[in-house]
């Protein structure tokens, strides 16, 4: 009769598939934003400009310290590399099959993802510790390592979602464990690679408040959390253009047309703001509600909850759904019975980018490197008009229909998070 | 006796129907053209041409290279000053409706002056292996002439080229198209006068960049895409360029002009000499489906960004290789390359080629297997500890 795995055993075997499962897939895929970000990555360091971008910070050095690393196993070819003007430094379409086409590709997108790798297995070790129950435990970790959002996100598509998530596990972790000061400063880190994250802001503050505790301790934790987020948010900026730095280096012209989807998004004329904000609003009543629980609960279950309502009504690019995973994944730690949103996540998330995608998302690019012939292949849309499109269901139509499973899928989550009954 | 007059006339129609060819009446078949008269043409369409089938002298056919066209423009014509004429000498049987192959022309040019004379007549030279035979027809194309009004004052006629030809007015064709011209080991040099130039201006032996979007395109080429190899470019950037220029080569074929569909985008560094040496392979052109039989033309784009105006462009070559002389200059094609094919690879090939790509760096192939297994090793000695 075979024993059951021991924790250490089922960490290293799920841990040593994990890394080989994205070894495997490291080399052989890739998106034009990991071009064009390793483009910008490499035209800072050749160039000096250490000081000229405060956008994202800590992903752009973590990135720039990896870039500088690998110059031991890789040249940069000025001829695929060189960015002519950093103002466009978005890749064309001409410059990015240069790229694909390269005998190195495989060796460069290895390179390049080697970050999000490390970062990604950190964020495996940060969930391993943070859920107490050994059941519990491997469900999330499982969860982790082997759900399809976040290996897309990171080795197919090529973006460094996982950093910025790696922070948020530790930041809960540190809350676990009653660090606040450490968990700010994680917290206020996070912020500095992915903006989303500021959505978390308020639910985090909130998490810090202790309700046995007295009223002005805990106004003074409050205050003082804030005020060392908003200087390590704000500080990047500040600091670099102290030292000279301009920070317009790849803000393009574009940028005005930024400045009026702005102020398009302050008039409250998208559709999905109004449902947004009063979903919030009634998150952050219910953050207060639920005082007696413990800061990383709080900080955990607000912060998911947060996700779902925005992506109730927003599914942005296919890699956002990788925000999605973290928060629900660490709610285990709280009996939350996640398993099966998550499966239906999985399954609806594929479905609906299936039918939104354009030809950048499944199949133009993303298989390229491993064959520019695959981009003959088309992709779903194409064959959904041809095959399946019908007078009653058109791709718009069924396009609609996913976003409103998406919706579905993000309730039932809030529900089992919500929901008092605990996982067996 | 009933029987006699019914024998002489099956007797005289015999008789009749052996002399017919000779009686045969000479005439012209006409498109775009009006006729005035029996000899007399009135050019009115877009595309006037007339067809016919030269007169032979009697000779040896195979001997009959030169034809002699007698046509007279009349007075007050609207003619330019040289009257431009194309001259179709393959009579396509592939087709149902009479057509000629466009592999198969020259084209010429008569002066308006002599066409105005009272001996118009002129004699031009058919290509050594032109398919000569009694019925072979020929296609007379006149054009940039609508409206003019010609005569002919005799009809054309075929004659031998070891007839004294002192006294004739020989035309000199421009350009000959006799069919595709197989691709010799050693190439085919185009030489830097056959380029028609866009947003270039030719200054002695450089071509300066008048504008965003430079590009030089072939005379007619027509090569046989059989054993064609690819296009060896060989350019030199005045002031010197160090840094890496984007080219662009289209073809056209029998099947298509120029089309993004049909060209190969390239980023060249410069050598040590700063000079852009490449060589953009078209041997696929044969094996495409259905097969591209005719490179007609090439179409070379420069770089044209803003910044790089105010250079200069030396062709120092340009050249057709030979399928067999690719292999040995594998070190000129670029690895910048992104060739747009008709058809894609797939199934097993596709596989292949994937494969034969991965290998292509070598270095990291090896290296990325060893940490594969490395790491499989490390994770198990792990397990199981």
């Amino acid at each position: 009769m075979k024993r059951p795995l021991n924790n250490r055993q089922f960490f290293v075997l799920a841990l040593g598939l994990a890394v080989l499962l994205r070894l495997l897939l490291m080399p052989f895929f890739a998106h034009v934003d990991l071009f064009s970000e390793y483009r910008r990555v490499i035209y800072v360091l050749e160039n000096g400009l250490y000081f000229d971008n405060a956008h994202r910070p800590i992903v752009f050095y973590i990135e720039m310290f990896f870039v500088w690393l690998s110059k031991l196993f890789i040249t940069f070819s000025d001829g695929i590399f060189a960015l002519p003007d950093p103002k466009q430094s978005v890749s064309g379409l001409l410059d990015y099959g240069f790229f694909l086409s390269d005998p190195n590709v495989f060796r460069h997108l290895f390179f390049f993802k080697l970050p999000y790798l490390l970062f990604d297995i950190a964020t495996a070790v940060v969930i391993w510790r943070f859920v107490d129950k050994p059941e519990h435990k491997k469900i999330a970790l499982l969860i982790w390592l082997f759900n399809p959002i976040t290996l897309f996100a990171t080795y197919i598509f090529g973006r460094f979602e996982v950093i910025s998530l790696f922070f948020l596990a530790a930041t809960a972790l540190q809350l676990k464990q009653d660090h606040l000061f450490k968990a700010t400063l994680l917290f206020s880190l996070s912020l500095l690679c992915r903006e989303i994250n500021l959505l978390y802001t308020p639910f985090f503050l909130l998490a810090l408040i202790d309700f046995k505790d007295h009223a002005v301790r805990n106004a003074l934790v409050v205050l003082a959390s804030g005020l060392i987020i908003a200087i390590l948010y704000l500080m990047p900026a500040w600091l670099m253009t102290k030292l000279g730095g301009d920070l317009t280096l790849f803000v393009g012209p574009n940028a005005s047309q930024d400045g009026e989807a702005f102020k398009k998004l302050l008039s409250l004329g998208y559709y999905w703001f109004y449902p947004v904000i009063i979903g919030l609003a009634t998150l952050a009543i219910y953050a207060w509600e639920i005082g007696n629980r413990s800061h990383a609960e709080r900080y955990v279950l607000c912060c998911a909850i947060a996700l779902f309502v925005y992506f109730g009504f927003n599914v942005h690019s296919v890699h956002y759904t990788a925000w999605l995973v973290i928060f629900p994944v660490l709610s285990l730690q709280y009996g939350k019975r996640v398993v099966l949103p998550f499966i239906i996540l999985s399954a609806a998330w594929i479905v609906l980018w299936l039918l939104k995608t354009d030809t950048g998302v499944f199949t133009l690019f993303l298989a390229a490197p491993l064959s520019s012939d695959f981009i003959g292949m088309g992709h779903f849309p194409s064959f959904f008009q041809e095959h399946l499109a019908s007078p009653q269901l058109s791709l718009h139509q069924a396009i609609q229909i996913m976003r409103a499973l998406f919706l579905v899928v993000m309730g039932l989550f809030a529900y089992r998070l919500l929901s008092t009954k605990q996982a067996a | 006796m009933n029987y006699l007059p019914k024998l002489l006339t099956l007797i005289a129609c015999l008789c009749f129907s052996s002399l017919s060819p000779a009686l045969t009446v000479p005439s012209y078949q006409l498109n775009d053209i009006k006729a005035l008269s029996e000899n007399s043409f009135l050019l009115i369409g877009k595309d006037p041409y007339l067809s016919f089938t030269p007169l032979s002298a009697g000779h040896d056919n195979a001997e009959a290279k030169l034809l002699t066209l007698n046509f007279q423009l009349k007075p007050g014509s609207d003619a330019p000053d040289d009257v431009r004429m194309e001259l179709f000498f393959k009579e396509s049987t592939s087709q149902a409706a009479p057509y000629f192959d466009s592999n198969y022309r020259m084209s010429f040019s008569v002066p308006k002056a002599h066409l105005n004379s009272n001996t118009p007549t002129f004699t031009i030279a058919l290509p050594d292996n032109w398919p000569s035979g009694s019925t072979q027809r020929l296609r007379l194309d006149i054009n940039g002439c609508a409206g003019c009004n010609f005569k002919a004052l005799s009809y054309p006629n075929l004659s031998s080229r070891h007839l004294d030809t002192e006294n004739r007015v020989i035309i000199t064709p421009s350009h000959v198209f006799n069919g595709l011209t197989p691709i010799s080991p050693d190439g085919i040099d185009i030489t830097n006068n056959d380029w028609h130039l866009n947003d270039l201006e030719r200054k002695n032996s450089q071509l300066t960049l008048t504008g965003g979007d430079p590009f030089l395109v072939s005379q007619a080429l027509n090569i046989d895409t059989n054993e064609l190899g690819g296009v060896q470019i060989h350019l030199r950037a005045t002031p010197t360029i160090n840094k890496a220029q984007d080219f662009q080569l289209f073809y056209a074929s029998e099947k298509h002009g120029f089309v993004e569909g049909a060209s190969t985008s390239l980023r060249v560094d410069p050598n040590a000499d700063n000079e852009f040496k490449f060589i953009v392979p078209l041997a696929f052109l044969s094996s495409e489906k259905p097969q591209v039989k005719n490179l007609a033309r090439i179409r070379l784009d420069l770089d044209g960004r803003v910044n790089q105006t105010e250079a200069s462009w030396v062709i120092e070559k340009i050249k057709l290789v030979h399928y067999s002389e690719l292999a040995n200059k594998t070190h000129l094609i670029p690895r910048s390359r992104i060739t747009n094919k008709r058809q894609r690879a797939h199934g097993f090939k596709l596989v292949m080629k994937s494969l034969n790509k991965i290998g292509s760096d070598i270095g990291f192939s090896i290296a990325y297997l060893l940490l594969l297994l490395t790491t499989a090793l490390c994770f198990w000695r792990s397990y199981n500890k």
